[in-house]
């Protein structure tokens, strides 16, 4: 078979492969409505899903199917925004979690919390322009780190450590300040949950999140290059600095859109971009996409999992992405030697 | 086809290129040499416009560069850089595919993807094709990237030491696939070299830098003598002419 040819059927393979994704996101999204503290089969939230009213309908409309998009938005988003930190810093480290960002956007979301009123109109408003500010003071403190020449990988995971410290005390101050009631408020954000999310804020987070993604996607093969090396990117044609800038402010607008209504999700950013990259390869043009269908399907399978392992108790996400991401985040430091780390 | 006027670069308040000028028609070749830090690579990036010079010209067919568009220079003049360090596993295939950048929107066309598989075809890379790019070996990576150089079907080729770090074999591919290429298809190439026997047997032109500054251009027998090599590298050498090109044989330091 000639080369050209054999080129195209690997493309299909590729593309056959991001449709097996999304059927892997639509069933754990399915999985999430029917289950929970009160489990129903497939057929029964099927029908409960149309019908216009009881218990089970009220349940799914107004408790399960909000969740159930903000887990698709945070969990796409924070995908995302983690394989575009990938590419732009070259390494394979870089996730709003490890960088900082996310500890960015948690500050500037705990800051509106506790600044303004409880029932203050425009509050949610507020809470993601403060988490967005915040997510891009410390991207743009990382993008100028990373301009210095002697950081290497882990020296700048170093520096996202330091940052995240930097917010997170932060953030301790304002619980300590804080009233009883604001307080409760901030620990429910720190544990990253999905439970407190209505429509309102679903609006807000997906305007956020999916009006910089085209932008990103179009970009896919400047990211291929940038990733690889910037000056033949720049001979190539590709204005490096504009897609770095614009690319590093998209992927903040998008973390500050997943995270601050939700809480701290960790480790969504970088297992997800890793297991597509293993499962479909480098190419930005499906490594994107499929890094937001894994994203979503994790955050989904996260969140059913945190409400049906200790009924009627309901597990912060944020706890349990944790404890499937610390092991894959261990696997991938032990893989360093091989492939893509130097 | 390629003028260089005046060219200076600054840096830290000390001039790397210092009223560089230089031209060079169809079918040329033309070698950089020099010792290191003589302002060979700022040279060629400058030429490539990734770093922007501090006064001077760089006209291609005549057109002002730094008045094209990026893309649109893209289209003229390709550059191979001293080493790509690919993070990220990636296809050979891929690596190839990146020169049609200048041509691509989002979605590769046929064209772009027939032109790839055509080199890839002619340079007998088909085993390689679909496997990962880090796994090959120094030479069979040069071999790829230059490949992928050649995809990108500029008039003019800027090439960073393209046979630094081979073995022997290696070094005479590829210098033998950028004499084709130009001879064949009347395109251009500056290369940075530190071979001066691979500079001398190739070269239609050399241009010799010394601390940032033109010492010697002209053609291979002109700049490549006893006395030149003397004052810029400080060694001793004897030089053959035998055969039909020469041979430069080094023979001791002088302090």
């Amino acid at each position: 078979m000639n080369i050209s040819n054999k080129y195209k059927k690997n493309i299909k393979k590729k593309i056959l492969l991001l449709s097996f994704l999304l059927l892997v996101m639509v069933i754990a999204a399915l999985t999430g409505i029917s289950n929970g503290i009160e489990s129903f089969d497939f057929k029964k939230s099927f029908i409960a899903f149309f019908s216009d009213a009881g218990l089970q309908h009220k349940i799914i409309w107004e408790l399960r199917v909000p969740r159930i998009v903000m887990a698709i938005l945070t969990g796409s988003g924070l995908a995302v925004a983690g394989t575009v930190f990938q590419a732009i810093l070259k390494n394979p480290l870089a996730s709003p979690y490890t960088l900082g960002t996310a500890s960015g956007a948690g500050f500037g979301a705990v800051i509106a919390i506790f600044l303004l009123d409880a029932d203050f109109l425009y509050k949610d408003y507020f809470v993601a322009g403060s988490a967005f500010f915040f997510t891009m003071l410390s991207s743009l403190i990382i993008l100028s780190i990373a301009k210095i020449k002697i950081f290497t990988n882990e020296t700048m995971i170093l520096a996202g450590i330091a940052i995240m410290f930097l917010f997170s005390s932060l953030s301790s101050l304002f619980q300590y300040l804080g009233t009883m009631e604001q307080v409760n408020e901030i620990v429910f954000w720190f544990f990253g949950s999905l439970s407190k999310v209505g429509w309102n804020e679903i609006g807000i987070a997906s305007v956020m999140i999916l009006l910089p993604m085209p932008l990103l996607f179009k970009w896919s093969w400047s990211f291929n290059l940038i990733a690889a090396d910037d000056e033949s990117a720049k001979a190539l044609g590709i204005d490096v600095e504009k897609v770095k800038i614009f690319g590093i402010v998209c992927a903040s607008l998008i973390t500050a859109g997943a995270i601050c209504f939700t809480g701290v999700i960790g480790f969504i950013g970088i297992v997800s971009p890793h297991i597509v990259r293993m499962l479909i390869g480098y190419n930005h043009r499906f490594l994107l996409p499929g890094a937001a269908l894994v994203g979503a399907s994790l955050v989904l399978t996260a969140d059913t999992v945190g409400r049906i392992i200790l009924p009627p108790q309901v597990i912060p996400i944020g706890i349990v992405t944790s404890f499937i991401g610390v092991p894959f985040f261990f696997y991938l430091l032990m893989k360093r030697t091989k492939d893509y780390w130097r | 086809m390629l003028d260089i006027q005046n060219l200076f670069f600054k840096y830290k308040k000390k001039f790397v290129l210092n009223d560089i000028t230089l031209s060079i028609n169809k079918g040329e070749i033309l070698s950089v040499i020099g010792i290191n830090g003589s302002g060979k690579t700022t040279l060629l990036k400058s030429i490539v416009n990734i770093i922007k010079p501090t006064r001077g010209r760089v006209l291609i067919k005549g057109r002002d560069s730094s008045k094209i568009s990026r893309l649109e220079r893209a289209k003229y003049i390709s550059y191979l850089p001293q080493n790509i360090p690919f993070k990220f596993p990636i296809t050979v295939f891929d690596v190839i595919l990146m020169g049609r950048m200048p041509y691509i929107k989002w979605k590769p066309s046929e064209r772009d993807i027939n032109a790839t598989s055509e080199i890839i075809k002619s340079m007998n890379f088909e085993d390689i094709a679909l496997k990962n790019f880090d796994h090959l070996s120094g030479g069979q990576k040069q071999k790829v990237l230059l490949a992928r150089l050649f995809v990108q079907n500029t008039d003019c080729l800027i090439l960073d030491e393209p046979t630094s770090s081979l073995d022997l074999k290696y070094q005479i591919q590829i210098m033998e696939m950028i004499k084709n290429l130009v001879k064949t298809q009347k395109k251009s190439a500056v290369i940075a070299i530190h071979d001066l026997n691979m500079a001398a047997r190739y070269s239609n032109k050399i241009i010799m830098l010394n601390s940032g500054k033109v010492f010697c251009f002209d053609r291979p027998e002109k700049v490549l003598t006893k006395e030149n090599i003397k004052t810029v590298y400080k060694v001793q050498t004897v030089i053959n002419n035998d055969n039909d090109f020469l041979q430069i044989s080094p023979i001791k330091v002088i302090d």
